[in-house]
């Protein structure tokens, strides 16, 4: 393998890596605190790809219009996902029924892809980069293309967000105190439902994030809600459930990993997430669960 | 003991008498009565793997029905169209098939964009059959009961798709390490297959085939793969949205500067492209308007009205294609009986949006040609990206029968 090839492959999983982390951390996020598994990460992601493209035909193929997609999508996705979480989750928690909850979400998504059939119709949209992220950089005879760049850098600002926002502020404590106890949060006078509500927000925010991401990179279509979804549980039982650094790792190793082996036979690279996962399942089955990293 | 087992013989024997009876019946009742309409159950990938263009097929489907029966319908009958909705898998697609048959009394089935559904309903509809099915798929399997089945397939079949992409390339034996990039289910397979199989003794080495995961969003690895590889020529399979992503995601890394690109390219996905791969040689077999308004087909001005741009309709022309071939095969037998249609069309010759052209009898495929030529950015004459120069490939050569 030429050191070209290896810089080239190096930085298309890193990119892989984050995409995967966005949706994977949102899943984890809500699982950690609220308890619920999101089946609805998957719609989630493919609602901020859509919207994406709604922005930027409205705003036009500029810096202006995909840095309005990044900052505006995201948000009014967690808007939706915070008056969900109200309207809808925040009943099933006294019951502590995941059945309940697992069909909720799962509910959740159907409605999702039935309104963005409806609303954008079957055909797949496509928008443009904006001129100044279209082109290529070289390094070390590698050529990257500069959105790949962005997303890994974007990635890492993300990464370094959650982890500021988690063990560095005074939201972070409580959302961590409430996946401790909920009930000792609540009698020190904290309301724990809006905790809960902005955890599910966030958590739904970096999934349609890492749709705004791939919207400009391919076609957007209904079938990215199944691309999506199945990845992202994967991180997220390999990283261990509810661990965040563990989810950030098992991105990595999945994305970088997965670029490699398609060097190698690209129908078989597509096993590679399955394959970490039975590794990493196998060996925390051997050492026990004090293997998952917190 | 004895007498429960005559029972038995005897209540078998009933039930096949029964059996042979109603279909004595239905044998003598396929011709429909005078004036009753001509029914064609229509499976429409609506929701699925291919959703994104199956819009287009019921519009194609719906406009030829309402031509044919503006000018009476044929042989008295009018044509009904019922559309459902098979999700592009075989389970849901039977299930629709035989509803539309048992419960719908539809003597004609078209549509569908999977092969897999495809394959089930021509197994639905096999030998003695009541029913004409008329669809295009790519897999050449769900045809090979040959002229004994009740389908017809409007679309080359991955083996002709191979041959004529196998063709060109032998036609520049200067490429010696070609690469193949195709799509990660059954038609990417048999494309290949047949694409390798008519490389055989041509000189030329095949140095690698990858399938790209459907609706995948990542293809980078797979680009630097193939860059890396260093091939002549790539020849690329990969379909509708995929292209996009492929196109979009290749442009940067420089895929098309680096080899030489020669794939499946259809004028409605290249007409999506925010940046179409300028210079890069592509074919399609798909019917849009603006390749088949220049050869002066009626059925292309036709498909205009559709409210699709010049540059697509191809999957509107493939649908509007099967409906006519349903109501040319009924005009040609001078019956509405499947069994008959299905003989008259045998080896005739047919109008469609891509003119007149054959069916073979062998393998029930209609030789629909393949358009072919480098991508060009927009023209005054054709506002988007298109072939120029464009050539339409006779597919009848690449038959074996």
């Amino acid at each position: 393998m030429s050191l070209a090839t290896f810089v080239g492959q190096l930085f298309a999983g890193l990119s892989l890596a984050f995409v995967l982390f966005f949706t994977a951390a949102g899943l984890n996020l809500v699982w950690g605190v609220l308890g619920v598994m999101n089946f609805a990460a998957g719609s989630v992601y493919m609602l901020g790809a859509y919207l994406t493209t709604s922005v930027i035909a409205r705003l036009g193929a500029s810096t202006l219009g995909w840095t309005a997609a990044l900052v505006i999508v995201p948000l009014a996705v967690a808007a939706m996902g915070a008056v969900a979480e109200v309207l809808l989750l925040r009943r099933t928690y006294r019951e502590e029924d995941e059945n309940q909850q697992f069909m909720l979400t799962l509910a959740l998504s159907y409605l999702i892809a039935g309104v963005v059939l409806l609303v954008f119709g079957t055909h797949f949209r496509t928008v443009s980069l904006p001129e100044l992220l279209s082109g290529s950089w070289n390094l070390l005879g590698a050529t990257l293309p500069v959105y790949t760049l962005v997303t890994i850098a974007l990635g890492l600002l993300v990464t370094v967000a959650i982890w500021v926002g988690l063990y560095h502020t005074r939201a972070g404590l409580l959302t961590r105190a409430a996946v401790d106890d909920r009930e000792m949060l609540s009698v020190l006078g904290v309301d724990v439902n809006r905790v809960y509500s902005a955890v599910f927000a966030v958590g739904i925010g970096l999934g349609a994030l890492g749709g705004v991401l791939i919207a400009p990179q391919g076609a957007v279509s209904a079938n990215l809600e199944t691309t999506a979804l199945v990845p992202a549980f994967i991180v997220v039982v390999t990283g261990g459930l509810g661990s965040m650094t563990g989810a950030l790792l098992a991105a990595l190793t999945i994305g970088i990993a997965q670029s490699y082996a398609t060097l190698q036979d690209a129908t078989l690279a597509q096993l590679t997430p399955y394959a970490v996962m039975s590794v990493v399942l196998l060996t925390r089955a051997i050492v026990g669960r004090s293997w998952v990293i917190a | 003991m004895r007498r429960k087992v005559a029972l038995g013989f005897a209540m078998a024997i009933a039930t096949a008498l029964a059996l042979a009876g109603c279909g004595s019946s239905s044998s003598s009742s396929s011709e429909l009565a005078p004036g009753a309409p001509l029914k064609i159950g229509y499976l429409a990938s609506l929701t699925g793997f291919c959703s994104s263009f199956s819009q287009e097929y019921v519009k194609g489907a719906e406009l030829a029905v309402k031509q044919i029966n503006a000018r009476g319908g044929v042989l008295g009958h009018k044509l009904q169209l019922e559309v459902r909705d098979d999700k592009a898998t075989a389970n849901v697609g039977v299930s629709q098939a035989r509803d539309l048959v048992l419960s719908g009394h539809a003597k004609y089935l078209a549509g569908t964009c999977s092969s897999a559904v495809g394959k089930s309903v021509v197994q639905l509809v096999a030998n003695p059959s009541h029913v004409l099915y008329v669809l295009g798929v790519s897999d050449p399997t769900v045809f090979a009961g040959g002229p004994q089945i009740y389908a017809f397939n409007t679309i080359p079949s991955a083996t002709i798709e191979g041959k004529n992409a196998a063709a060109y390339i032998r036609a520049h034996p200067q490429w010696k390490r070609i690469a193949v990039i195709s799509e990660d289910y059954s038609y990417g397979y048999q494309v290949t297959a047949a694409f390798k199989k008519a490389m055989a003794g041509s000189g030329q080495t095949i140095i690698s085939q990858d399938y790209v995961p459907s609706g995948g969003t990542d293809f980078s690895p797979y680009i630097n793969k193939l860059i890396a590889e260093h091939p002549d020529a790539v020849y690329s399979t990969v379909i509708t949205e995929d292209t996009v992503t492929l196109v979009k995601q290749g442009l940067p890394l420089g895929l098309f500067e680096k080899t030489k690109f020669f794939g499946i390219m259809d004028y409605g996905t290249i007409d999506a492209m925010p940046k179409p791969p300028v210079g890069v040689e592509g074919y399609t077999f798909y019917p849009s308007v603006s390749i088949y308004r220049a050869t002066g087909s009626p059925f292309a001005r036709d498909l205009e009205s559709l409210g699709t741009t010049a540059a697509n309709g191809g999957a509107a022309g493939d649908a509007f294609n099967q409906i006519q071939i349903i109501a040319q095969g009924v005009e040609k037998a001078k019956s509405t009986d499947p069994s008959k249609v299905r003989d008259a069309l045998d080896e005739a010759t047919v109008q469609t949006v891509q003119g007149s052209v054959k069916i073979h009898k062998c393998n029930h495929q209609i030789a629909m040609p393949i358009a072919m030529g480098t991508i060009v950015g927009p023209s005054a004459a054709q506002p988007f990206a298109h072939f120029e120069p464009l050539t339409l490939v006779d597919t009848n050569k690449y038959f074996e029968c």
